[in-house]
């Protein structure tokens, strides 16, 4: 048999989860600086978006970070363990996963970031004290394709004051959090980012999209899509295989739209993808409703807010996935934060 | 109304007769018949008749692929889960040198995924035995490895003396 060369090789490896990648870095050098190849964990990452090769991240009691796989019919839910030198972290909540790293806030060890797969963590700098009694946080935790560094942001609404606190750190440079002037041009209200294209996006009461532009460290907002009487209203946020995209509750109607922005920041390039009955989606009695992913084969995973179902357009039906948890969708990858 | 006939010549001097349309999937036979015209076949010197015969059986198969059609679609995936299906290793590998030396993108695809996929959960010894690779590391080198891995967790930890104390 001729040996493959190294392209080859490539290709064949660039189509592995990053589990069976981190075992067969033993089987020879070559192989070994392959799979430490920033281009080759690049590909192997855009491999498992196309793929659709996703994980559900989520906690249990506070506590622990949870990650199950998608892949199978046989989910699989898999602790993460979690120790800072030595010592165990608690989550108090996930800020968001991004390029296969994930961003919490541990109860006593600050802003974590960590990259599960290879178990490479970070420890943020230690934030300036909020001495207020009455205050709301956001967080944001996105990537600038430019300069390949990760960064997270919190907006601090201090109530009392009517004043905003903006911080910013870059991770993995050791140069503290800075302060960011120019708060968001309308106040932010849902708690959980959205992330499309690295960027971290919330909405405004349900009207106004505001993303944090991750390279120039500034808030910008997006106009929704309106109905025929002008009226802009969204109920929540997702990503459409790298767009951004809204859902739409009508009531009188009994239908959800999903919009979506081909082109992000360009109000006209808002279309209208798909538009889903409410019956076969929402739990009665509850509210919440948001996409979580959007598969190669049109099929779309939406949280109801009880649990992630799989919606198929062309059957009109549902099935609901056998999973514990999911707050957010997290793909593996083998990324590490660059100096 | 007939189409135009290629003949494929293999290393072994076997002739294999294909569609144009079907040997234009492979843009290197596409590009050598633009460029020689050759007339007593298209020769393909790396290429032995066992692997010519499957690589041909593939094309004539692709040749017309559906655009819309979701059944055809269908029917055509499930042919190229069976195409491969009782290939042995040896062949696999030959069939993936073929696809990509003769530039086939949807046999390279296929047969590459063909690999990945045996590979899952595979454990470190079987791959080497089905790559035929040595392994090269000194027991020095795997001592690191394990070493390191009994580590465990890679942390970094920041200077905490230069978070921004400001005001508010």
């Amino acid at each position: 048999m001729g040996g493959l060369h190294l392209e080859l090789i490539f290709d064949i490896l660039s189509r592995l989860p990053v589990k069976d990648l981190l075992r067969f870095k033993s089987v020879c050098k070559s192989w070994r600086q392959l799979i430490a190849d920033p281009l080759f964990i690049k590909a192997q990452f855009n491999r498992s978006i196309n793929n659709d090769s996703l994980s559900f991240l989520y906690t249990l009691n506070h506590h622990h970070l949870y990650l199950c796989s998608a892949s199978n019919a046989l989910t699989e839910s898999t602790k993460i363990d979690l120790t800072f030198n030595g010592s165990p972290l608690s989550v108090v909540q996930i800020i968001g996963s991004c390029n296969g790293f994930i961003c919490f806030d541990s109860y006593s060890y600050g802003i974590i970031v960590l990259n599960p797969s290879t178990r490479e963590l970070i420890k943020l700098p230690e934030l300036p004290g909020i001495w207020s009694s009455t205050y709301s946080i956001i967080w944001g935790f996105g990537f600038c394709s430019n300069t390949q560094l990760f960064k997270v942001v919190r907006i601090v609404y201090f109530s009392s004051k009517a004043k905003t606190q903006i911080m910013v750190h870059t991770v993995g440079i050791a140069n503290g959090w800075r302060r960011v002037s120019q708060p968001p041009p309308v106040v932010v209200h849902q708690q959980k980012q959205v992330l499309v294209g690295g960027v971290p996006h919330w909405t405004a009461f349900g009207v106004t999209v505001v993303y944090f532009d991750v390279a120039r460290e500034v808030f910008e907002k997006i106009p929704c899509p309106r109905n025929e009487s002008g009226k802009a209203k969204i109920d929540s946020l997702g990503e459409l295989r790298g767009c951004l995209c809204v859902f739409r509750r009508f009531y009188l109607e009994g239908h959800i739209e999903i919009w979506v922005m081909d082109e992000h920041g360009v109000e006209d390039s808002w279309n209208r993808k798909f538009i889903i009955p409410h019956s076969i989606i929402v739990y009665e009695g509850n509210m919440g409703c948001r996409p979580m992913w959007f598969l190669r084969n049109g099929k779309i995973l939406v949280s109801n807010g009880e649990r992630v179902v799989l919606y198929d357009q062309s059957r009109q039906s549902v099935r609901a996935l056998k999973i514990s948890g999911s707050e957010m969708v997290h793909i593996e990858s083998l990324f590490s934060i660059k100096y | 109304m007939s189409t135009k006939k290629i003949t494929l010549l293999s290393s072994d001097n076997e002739l294999f007769t294909v569609d144009e349309e079907a040997a234009n999937q492979s843009l290197t036979i596409k590009h050598l018949i633009e460029d020689t015209e050759p007339e007593n076949g298209v020769p393909l010197p790396q290429v032995h008749s066992k692997i010519l015969a499957k690589v041909t059986e593939y094309l004539i198969k692709h040749a017309n692929e559906p655009d819309n059609d979701a059944a055809a679609k269908e029917e055509l995936k499930n042919w190229d889960d069976k195409f491969l299906e009782k290939v042995n290793h040896e062949t696999l590998f030959d069939l993936i040198l073929a696809a990509n030396y003769l530039d086939i993108k949807g046999l390279l695809d296929l047969t590459c995924q063909t690999v990945a996929d045996l590979m899952n959960g595979m454990s470190v010894v079987e791959v080497r035995k089905l790559f035929n690779i040595v392994n090269d590391f000194t027991p020095e080198d795997e001592a690191e490895v394990r070493k390191r891995r009994k580590r465990g967790t890679k942390t970094i930890g920041p200077s905490n003396d230069q978070a921004n104390q400001s005001n508010h």
